[in-house]
């Protein structure tokens, strides 16, 4: 993120703007992801007319930076005319997807409506790898001639390579395939548990010895995805906000359910109840989010990684406590620093396990 | 004043207000209106503008905002700096309407801004 974004970001948090919003617009999905952590179903997704009103809403809220998502957001027969009615609310759109329905037509119609971005997931060079994790046979091929009629419409690609067990040896082959294409490349070494708090998806995290050869290989340098960037570093760390999630952002789910982020799924309200400013400024939910500070954070504030972590609260959230930590974030800066985290020393106390033996 | 930065870093730059003769451009209307390849929003009391063709970002100050929010390609920009700008910011007409040609000219150049000697159609790009 560039600093000027990133000081609209933290005057957004202060003034309670949602600045950026992560609507997604289906859950249903051509491909299978064995590390998925939605169901796929149709339990009655917002009509076009709903998501018309709803962007509307955001717009006079102050959203400015709408990432449209799935599920394979190219699934819904109304997602042009969706983000038509997001340009002409003057957002700026970007796209994820797994690009397996654009084809040159779709290339162009993304050139022509203004989106600014699109980012798609590709999981191995190798098509055998990637086509095992999506369970799609031919899923490499096809997306990589999309990326290709992007390229051609001069639009802005960013490959994710999200790295697993499956994966774990292959991101260098993406990045590489990623410079061919001239597009950009991202690398995320995080899995995230079931939106329904099934955490079994969690064994296909990679081991910690690759995981600490991932984040300190140079060749990828800042590459390296994280959703939760450290705050701005101020006089006093512990006045800062974890992250961005409920301050100055938010996630719509395809059924109208509004969460701090998509990776923290704490209902806060339902857009089919209430209108979005509504949910933004009084759901208790995310006042609650708003109110914390690194401070609060039990275990965490006595860290020596408070600076620097990239602690997710709705990965935290996700193993019970919003305040509590986050273990693969404990990790992350395990394997960056060889310094055990607060949180490891706690959980060698209270098993036994000692702690360089904690993520073996 | 604009501000800008690309994704990458946040280079940035003033525009300061000069005073020039004030007969220049008297002659002919100036209609403005955003392209449609920007994002824009009002953040508190200033106007954060986002090229979606190369992710540029720009911040215009109050009075930039006041131009930008009310260029709807049919109002002339001499009634948009008399109606948006005199009023609210205590500043002599001719001066201001000075300030705001640099400043279409300089939208105008950095792709985000359509300036035109006539009204500009909804449709143009």
């Amino acid at each position: 993120m560039s600093s000027l974004l990133h000081l609209m970001n933290e005057k957004a948090a202060r003034l309670g703007i949602p600045l950026s919003a992560h609507l997604d617009v289906t859950w249903r999905c051509n491909e299978r992801c064995v590390h998925c952590y939605l169901d796929h179903d149709d339990l009655g997704e917002l009509t076009y007319d709903e998501i018309h009103g709803l962007l509307a809403q955001m717009a006079e809220a102050g959203v400015m930076f709408l990432t449209l998502s799935g599920g394979e957001p190219f699934l819904r027969k109304d997602l042009f005319a969706i983000i038509r009615c997001a340009r002409e609310l003057t957002f700026n759109v970007k796209l994820k997807s797994n690009a397996l329905l654009i084809r040159e037509a779709e290339a162009a119609q993304i050139r022509e409506l203004g989106v600014e971005q699109i980012q798609i997931s590709i999981y191995s060079h190798r098509a055998e790898v990637h086509d095992a994790i999506t369970k799609v046979k031919g899923s490499l091929e096809r997306t990589l001639a999309a990326i290709r009629f992007l390229k051609a419409q001069n639009l802005k690609v960013t490959i994710a390579n999200v790295v697993m067990r499956q994966n774990r040896f292959d991101y260098p082959g993406v990045q590489a395939l990623a410079a061919e294409l001239g597009v950009h490349f991202t690398v995320d070494p995080t899995i995230s548990p079931h939106i329904n708090g099934d955490r079994s998806l969690l064994k296909l995290n990679i081991p910690h010895e690759d995981l600490r050869q991932v984040l300190h290989d140079p060749t990828i340098g800042g590459e390296a995805e994280t959703c939760a960037p450290p705050p701005l570093a101020s006089d006093e760390p512990l006045d800062g906000r974890p992250c961005s999630a409920g301050h100055s952002s938010c996630y719509i789910s395809p059924y109208g359910d509004v969460y701090p982020c998509v990776q923290f799924p704490l209902p806060s309200g339902n857009i089919r109840e209430l209108r979005f400013a509504d949910i933004w400024n009084d759901s208790p939910q995310l006042k609650e989010v708003r109110s914390i500070r690194e401070r609060d954070l039990p275990v965490c504030s006595s860290c020596s990684h408070i600076t620097s972590c990239t602690r997710c609260p709705g990965l935290a959230y996700m193993e019970g406590n919003m305040r509590g930590p986050s273990t693969a974030d404990c990790e992350k800066s395990y394997a960056l620093t060889g310094v055990p985290s607060a949180n490891m020393h706690l959980r060698a106390a209270r098993t036994g396990v000692p702690v360089d033996k904690l993520f073996s | 004043m604009i501000q800008n930065g690309d994704g990458s870093d946040a280079g940035t730059r003033t525009r300061s207000s000069r005073t020039r003769g004030i007969d220049q451009n008297r002659m002919s209307e100036k209609y403005i209106k955003p392209s449609r390849n920007t994002a824009a929003r009002m953040l508190d009391d200033e106007m954060i503008v986002m090229s979606v063709r190369d992710s540029r970002v720009y911040t215009l100050n109050a009075t930039a905002s006041a131009i930008w929010s009310a260029a709807d390609g049919a109002t002339p920009l001499r009634e948009i700096v008399a109606s948006k700008v005199v009023p609210n910011f205590e500043v002599d007409p001719d001066v201001a309407y000075q300030d705001a040609l640099e400043l279409v000219d300089e939208l105008a150049q950095e792709g985000i801004l359509l300036v035109a000697d006539a009204p500009i159609p909804q449709e143009a790009v």
